[in-house]
């Protein structure tokens, strides 16, 4: 084990839990980032979860858990340059949880690049690619390109796994097998997720999932390159960059 | 998050909510939408899990209670419902016991003729 650190960007369910314990193989300390903003509810959840890998490896201090406000930068994100985004992009504006973790994955980023941390993982499945952060056609190729252009290596320990749940079973992590949506299930929960379950509604029933991925691309794409460019003109302006009045104003839910 | 063919009724029932919902959250303001979103997340739900686990509180809460005024305080529920009774009684009824003087057997033979 080298001694090191790591960002893994922490919601509490399984798929994070899993990667945490894949990333402590790794690395001597897995620093825990859990986004907040408006609508986010249950962040004791993410507390209990910590509690519970600290007893897993009978150890405390591995996972120091930071709570990160979002909610300026998630703003932001859905409503700059919206008219015109609305004409282009139509109803793919409402993908809300695929905007909302870019919004975690800049926030993440710059924690990551203040604080001199180079490595970044998150929780994502195959299984859930439905959901654009967890696609590798919509968001994760572009996000690891975004993630190298700032020399940061951003990774998915569990991508490949087909379930999560069955793993953490087996290693006695979890008592439980089915867990998922029950209120075993400690995660953070958000109550705007019914938008993009609708906004599904509306889009996916019109498309396949390649045809549904080609034109969602294009959005995050865009999305990205802002991103990169912000987070770019942020170090080498600081205080007088878009982004830091955005950082600034963020304030702990 | 698998979508139904729009053909059949249950994806038609889909595409519409998903379409109604759409049209009116892509106009509205981010504080609004999220309201927007609480709503719909309670339409859609219903008298939900949420609901039950607040009911459940409220359940425990009064049974504590009853159990700290009987066992706690040492007071019955009967000594209780007694003096709550007494509280808000009316005024008390007024019963009584009436003797009606009837006609001894013997009286009643005497006015048969032959009676064996």
């Amino acid at each position: 084990m080298s001694n090191n650190r790591c960002i893994l960007l922490f919601s509490g369910g399984s798929d994070s839990c899993l990667a945490a314990l894949r990333l402590a193989e790794e690395y001597e300390q897995v620093v825990l980032l859990t986004m907040t903003r408006k609508g986010f509810t249950k962040l004791e959840n993410v507390q209990a979860q910590v509690a519970r890998l600290d007893r897993y490896f009978g150890v405390s201090g591995r996972f120091p858990l930071h709570f990160l406000p979002h909610d300026r930068i998630f703003r932001f994100l859905l409503y700059e340059n919206y008219f015109s985004n609305l004409r282009k992009y139509g109803s793919m504006l409402l993908s809300h949880c695929g905007l909302c973790k870019v919004a975690m994955h800049w926030r993440g980023m710059v924690w990551a690049l203040e604080n001199g941390i180079t490595h970044i993982a998150d929780g994502a499945v195959r299984s859930s690619s439905e959901y654009p952060a967890q696609n590798e056609k919509i968001m994760l190729k572009h996000l690891r390109d975004v993630y190298s252009s700032f020399d940061l290596r951003y990774e998915n320990p569990v991508y490949e796994e087909p379930s999560t749940e069955q793993i953490l079973y087996d290693l006695r992590f979890h008592r439980r097998l089915d867990f998922k949506r029950t209120p075993d299930d400690l995660q953070l929960l958000c109550d705007q997720q019914i938008l993009y379950a609708m906004f599904m509604r509306h889009f996916r029933t019109r498309y396949s999932l390649e045809e549904f991925e080609d034109r969602m691309v294009g959005l995050y794409d865009s999305k990205l390159d802002m991103v990169e460019r912000m987070t770019r003109e942020y170090r080498e302006r600081g205080a007088d960059s878009k982004l830091a009045p955005l950082l600034e104003q963020e304030v702990t839910i | 998050m698998t979508c139904p063919v729009p053909t059949t009724r249950r994806g038609f029932w889909f595409r519409l909510t998903g379409t109604l919902v759409v049209a009116v959250a892509i106009v509205l303001p981010y504080r609004m939408r999220l309201l927007f979103a609480r709503v719909c997340t309670f339409l859609h739900n219903g008298f939900g899990a949420a609901f039950a686990v607040g009911a459940g509180r409220q359940a425990r809460f009064w049974n504590h209670m009853v159990l700290l005024v009987v066992f706690y305080l040492g007071i019955s529920s009967a000594a209780l419902f007694r003096w709550i009774g007494k509280l808000f009684s009316t005024r008390r009824k007024v019963t009584g016991t009436y003797w009606i003087e009837r006609e001894t057997p013997e009286s009643f033979i005497e006015k048969v003729k032959e009676p064996f």
